[in-house]
């Protein structure tokens, strides 16, 4: 690999950085807090690469292989396993992957810790209902003591997962880091009305808190989702931030 | 290509030599060509199998970039500024006591696993004894403070879980520094960071190491993005919970998932806080392993010290790890 075309890679990585976290883009891969790392970690790969442009004049160093022998007299070539990182760059420009959605979804287990703290106050009610996160909802439906759902009417947004024959969650996704480490948020969807959602559609559900059955034990929620009796659903566009 | 740079590990020098290829061309033509093909190219994604890979191996290169691009300007700054008398002044001269100051050094790094790599590589290039600068490999990814507050974060009310990470990421990392001290030898180091001219700036140094340490552990991270994308996908996820327990099996089970997942050594903590089904010790051992084994750091070891290297290395680490935490839960956790 020549020397012009390392400093070409590097350009193009510094500008695919750039790329996604100068816009929203960055937020279906990785948590937002990352975004101006991401700039960052750009400008410098940028400035790296177009200094070596510039900088016309051979160095004896520049070009080396790692795994040369310096004295084989052999200056423009660099590590050829460099050329891989054409690939995450082209992936972001030309596919630009979608958000975790209803596949990884159905394949993967939701996982909550139990809350440590006692459950704040519910937020206030907003056109006639009180507007949660998925995580939350879960929470408070298995966890709560004070029972602070009963009944009362929420309104939740995520994508619908279709499982078996006819019944539909709603998922959202939680990251911890990147959406390597995604697990999905369940709500079971009783009651819905009209036509089954295709999966990914996403969802804007009104409805009512159903108890459930047996308590939840132990200090986490593993395998189970909430229910919800729906009162009124409405298809929405997806959010910027797809994730909790 | 992959293939083209193995071989290198092992083909004489007089072969190395090959023809100058015109890269920046062939580069340029497989720009556009991807670009024309573009609709072509993201039908190829509209299964929803492969677009989970595709988002999944963006994601981890992306969240391993900043770090990789931390840990490069480091190892740049070390090859023009630090020589390599002031490692032999500021280590004890016996490997024995510079290994666990070494190890200890690690609590300065802040970030995750990409960036120590190429640091450590530096390390050894610059006259570190191997043995410590794979101390400082281990340990650091693991109880630098960023990661020991995200620690404390997933586990609220569990300051035992942070120490007993802390310590175990430690002793781990000194035993295997110790190990390779005695038994380790230098011919299974078949590649070294890219030389320092002494006659270049020191400014030029640090843009020639930077760029070349950049490209090599970003390609090996590309490597092993792709491996851990593909585990991810295709390993059904209910297979974990019929191991779920207490037992061998348990602690076996999160520490070969820890190889498997790659996740960042930053978030490993709110997913080992997730897998509450495992005991405790099971969970230590998958924030234990995971920052000092996994495809990824695999990949990029191979590519910083060679496939020998990385062959033997991975192997004992993740035993030395699973035995340590073990040892570690038992006294503290369970």
């Amino acid at each position: 690999m020549s020397r012009e075309t390392q400093n070409a890679i590097t350009i193009l990585v510094g500008v695919a950085a750039l790329r996604l976290g100068l816009t929203d883009a960055h937020l279906r891969y990785v948590k937002a807090s990352l975004g101006p790392w991401l700039v960052v970690a750009g400008v410098l790969l940028v400035v790296l690469g177009v200094l070596g442009l510039v900088d016309r004049a051979p160095k004896p160093t520049d070009g080396h292989g790692e795994d040369h022998d310096p004295f084989d007299g052999h200056e423009h070539h660099g590590p050829s396993i460099a050329w891989l990182l054409t690939l995450p760059v082209l992936a972001i420009f030309l596919v630009a992957p979608a958000p975790l959605g209803s596949f990884a979804a159905s394949r993967n287990t939701t996982r909550l810790e139990a809350p440590k703290a006692q459950f704040p106050d519910l937020p206030a009610e907003v056109r006639g209902a009180v507007p949660l996160t998925l995580r939350e909802f879960n929470l408070r439906t298995f966890f709560d003591d004070e029972k602070s759902l009963e009944g009362k009417t929420v309104r939740l947004v995520g994508f619908a997962t279709p499982h078996g024959a006819d019944e539909t969650f709603l998922t959202r996704f939680i990251l911890s880091c990147c959406a390597a480490d995604g697990r999905p948020i369940k709500v079971a969807l009783k009651n819905l009305p009209g036509a089954r959602p295709p999966a990914d559609q996403w969802l804007e559900i009104e409805g009512t808190w159903v108890e459930p059955d047996t308590d939840q034990q132990g200090e986490a929620l593993i395998g189970r989702a909430a229910e919800l009796v729906v009162t009124s659903v409405r298809p929405v566009s997806a959010p910027s931030q797809t994730y909790e | 290509m992959t293939q083209a740079t193995a071989d290198e590990d092992t083909a004489p020098v007089a072969q190395r030599v090959r023809r100058e290829l015109p890269t920046l061309e062939i580069l340029a033509i497989t720009l556009v060509a991807a670009g024309l093909l573009r609709p072509r190219l993201a039908g190829l994604f509209d299964d929803p199998a492969v677009q989970t890979w595709a988002t999944i191996f963006v994601s981890i290169s992306i969240q391993a970039l900043p770090f990789l691009v931390l840990g490069v300007v480091i190892s740049g700054l070390i090859a023009a500024f630090v020589s390599p008398e002031w490692f032999a002044r500021a280590l004890p001269s016996r490997t024995s006591l510079a290994v666990p100051v070494a190890g200890f050094a690690g609590v300065v790094l802040p970030g995750c696993e990409c960036g120590s790599v190429p640091i450590a590589g530096r390390l050894v290039s610059r006259g570190v004894p191997p043995a410590a600068a794979f101390a400082f490999l281990l340990s650091a990814p693991a109880i630098n403070p960023v990661v020991l507050v995200a620690t404390a974060v997933a586990f609220p009310g569990r300051p035992d879980v942070v120490f007993a990470r802390f310590l175990a990421a430690l002793i781990t990392s000194v035993v295997v520094g110790w190990l390779w001290a005695r038994l380790g030898k230098e011919a299974w180091i078949t590649r070294r960071s890219h030389p320092v001219d002494p006659a270049a700036t020191r400014w030029s140094t640090f843009r020639a190491s930077a760029r070349h340490d950049f490209l090599h552990a970003g390609g090996y991270l590309v490597v092993g993005g792709i491996t851990a994308a593909t585990l991810n996908v295709v390993i059904p996820e209910s297979v974990l919970d019929s191991l779920a327990g207490s037992g061998v099996v348990a602690v076996l089970t999160l520490s070969l998932l820890a190889v498997m997942l790659a996740i960042c050594s930053e978030a490993d903590a709110f997913v080992a806080a997730s897998l509450s089904n495992f005991s405790l010790t099971a969970r230590l051992a998958f924030l234990t392993v995971g920052p000092m084994v996994d495809v990824k750091l695999i990949a990029l070891q191979a590519g910083t010290f060679g496939r020998s290297f990385a062959l033997r290395f991975a192997p004992v680490t993740f035993v030395v790890a699973v035995l340590t935490s073990v040892a570690v839960g038992s006294w503290l956790l369970d």
